[in-house]
């Protein structure tokens, strides 16, 4: 009898070590989609302090439509508001948001060629560019990142764990339908 | 609903990633890496000797590579699959430049670590590209652009500072030579011990028990899957069975014998882990996405 309670004692222990480090290990993958995520936001920030010196630049442009800036920069407010207090598909949707109307704003920037003309404005379009490829290369760390741990809990049996602890699964950044259409920088 | 949500974005997701090629790169042959043939050794040789300077001086790695086409890759893209695959830059400051240029797509582009930002910003790297080098190509001369480019590239880096020397000898991870030992530790040493132990008991469910316990101690340390538990628990009743029966049977010591012998005759593990190239490698820096590039 007594052979038999040790027996059992040991696998009580055997199995407190195995779920103590399934846990440590989702927890440390949720972390890494957090912290891939922060990165993502930080190549945001960037790519949206640009805006306000862009919007500067066209209106001085007189028949530039309003309307097209002015959605950025409310697009961006919105934004700001969502990193406050977004859930992380809010922010997701927010920064969709901003990333659409600046994309308009820079469509409509090629028919004025007096603007492209200006000094400053290749700089800034260079810098532009810059950030677009920074964000699209911190995507895909990002979802990558998110696909491991979207596996991770649903692999048998780490899914046991994960559920019993709460452990969601994650959203992909998902692309932009206007992002294959960014404009591209001519310089003839 | 989040499920829903998910999936659906997941869906979405999928054209794009399907866009964009699997890549695979040849390895470096050094600082200079003329794919596309446009370069005479003699430009090779000067392009280097500017690099080599460079990383002499500030230790940041320059990487000047030519393709014939970029295999319907954004520029951008394939400059930083390249540039992680290849490592280049130091680990812990991702001081790596790549300068390439695609001659099929007329596309030009420097790709900057995020260690080197503050020194070519993109906007700098696309004045490079578009002020500098594409006015050489213009004309036909890509030797000259490229030079040009990269002796540009060079004076934007000489304020980096040179790191120490032994910043980063052993590679990531845990040596192969220090696991096989530890093998071959385990199994003319420790093997014969625990088989002497678990041999002494007429029970076989200590075994079982240690096995298990490996088990968890390999899936946690190792990422081995925790299926690995239960083969290695029926292993280790396996074991202590055999080893007890044999124990009775007073064959322990040909166990002990028979196990140093064995494995102790191990042969030496060679000289250097390489082979014959001559190019080191770089020094796994990796890249953000940064730089800029132009079209001619």
């Amino acid at each position: 009898m007594k052979k038999g309670l040790l027996a059992l004692l040991a696998l009580i222990v055997l199995g407190g070590f195995w779920l103590a480090s399934v846990y440590n290990s989702l927890v440390s993958a949720e972390l890494s989609v957090d912290e891939s995520w922060s990165q993502v936001q930080v190549q945001y920030q960037r790519r949206f302090d640009l805006i306000p010196n862009l919007v500067e630049t066209v209106k001085g442009v007189a028949d530039f439509e309003r309307s097209t800036y002015e959605a950025v920069t409310a697009a961006r407010s919105a934004w700001a508001q969502s990193l406050q207090s977004g859930t992380r598909t809010e922010q997701i949707a927010a920064t969709n948001a901003v990333d659409s109307a600046l994309s308009r704003l820079l469509v409509t920037v090629e028919n004025y060629p007096q603007l492209k003309a200006q000094e400053n404005f290749s700089t800034l379009q260079a810098q532009i560019e810059g950030t677009e490829n920074r964000i699209a290369t911190v995507r895909r760390d990002f979802n990558a990142v998110v696909r491991t741990y979207n596996e991770k809990i649903r692999r048998v049996p780490t899914n046991l764990v994960a559920a019993v602890f709460g452990f969601e699964p994650e959203a992909f950044f998902e692309s932009n339908e206007g992002a294959a259409d960014a404009p591209q920088v001519n310089f003839e | 609903m989040k499920k829903l949500f998910n999936s659906l974005v997941l869906l979405g997701l999928f054209p794009v990633a399907l866009a964009q090629a699997q890549l695979s790169f040849p390895e470096p042959t050094g600082f200079v890496n003329d794919f596309a043939n446009i370069l005479s050794p003699a430009a090779e040789q000067s392009i280097a000797s500017v690099i080599e300077a460079l990383q002499e001086k500030t230790s940041a790695e320059v990487a000047v590579v030519t393709v014939q086409s970029l295999e319907g890759n954004d520029v951008n893209y394939y400059a930083v699959e390249l540039g992680r695959a290849w490592g280049i830059g130091n680990a812990e400051r991702d001081d790596g430049v790549l300068f390439l240029t695609a001659i099929d797509d007329r596309q030009t582009y420097i790709a900057t670590g995020y260690g080197v930002e503050a020194f070519i910003t993109d906007a700098q790297a696309f004045w490079i590209t578009d002020q500098v080098v594409v006015p050489f190509f213009r004309n036909g001369d890509y030797e000259g652009g490229i030079l040009a480019g990269t002796e540009k590239i060079a004076a934007a880096l000489e304020g980096l500072e040179k790191l120490p020397e032994n910043s980063s000898d052993f590679g990531e991870g845990f040596p192969v030579e220090v696991f096989i030992f530890f093998v071959f530790f385990f199994f003319s040493f420790v093997l014969p011990w625990v088989i002497a132990v678990l041999g002494r008991s007429k029970r076989w469910w200590p075994g079982g028990i240690v096995g298990g316990i490996m088990g968890v101690l390999l899936a946690a340390l190792f990422s081995i899957t925790f299926f690995i538990i239960l083969p290695l628990a029926l292993f280790g009743f396996l074991f202590d069975y055999l080893a007890s029966k044999n124990y009775k049977s007073g064959k322990d010591r040909w166990w002990t014998g028979g196990g140093s012998s064995g494995w102790g005759g191990g042969s030496s593990f060679g000289g250097g882990s390489s082979g014959g190239s001559s190019f080191g490698g770089f020094s796994g820096g990796s890249f953000g996405g940064g730089g800029g590039g132009s079209s001619w």
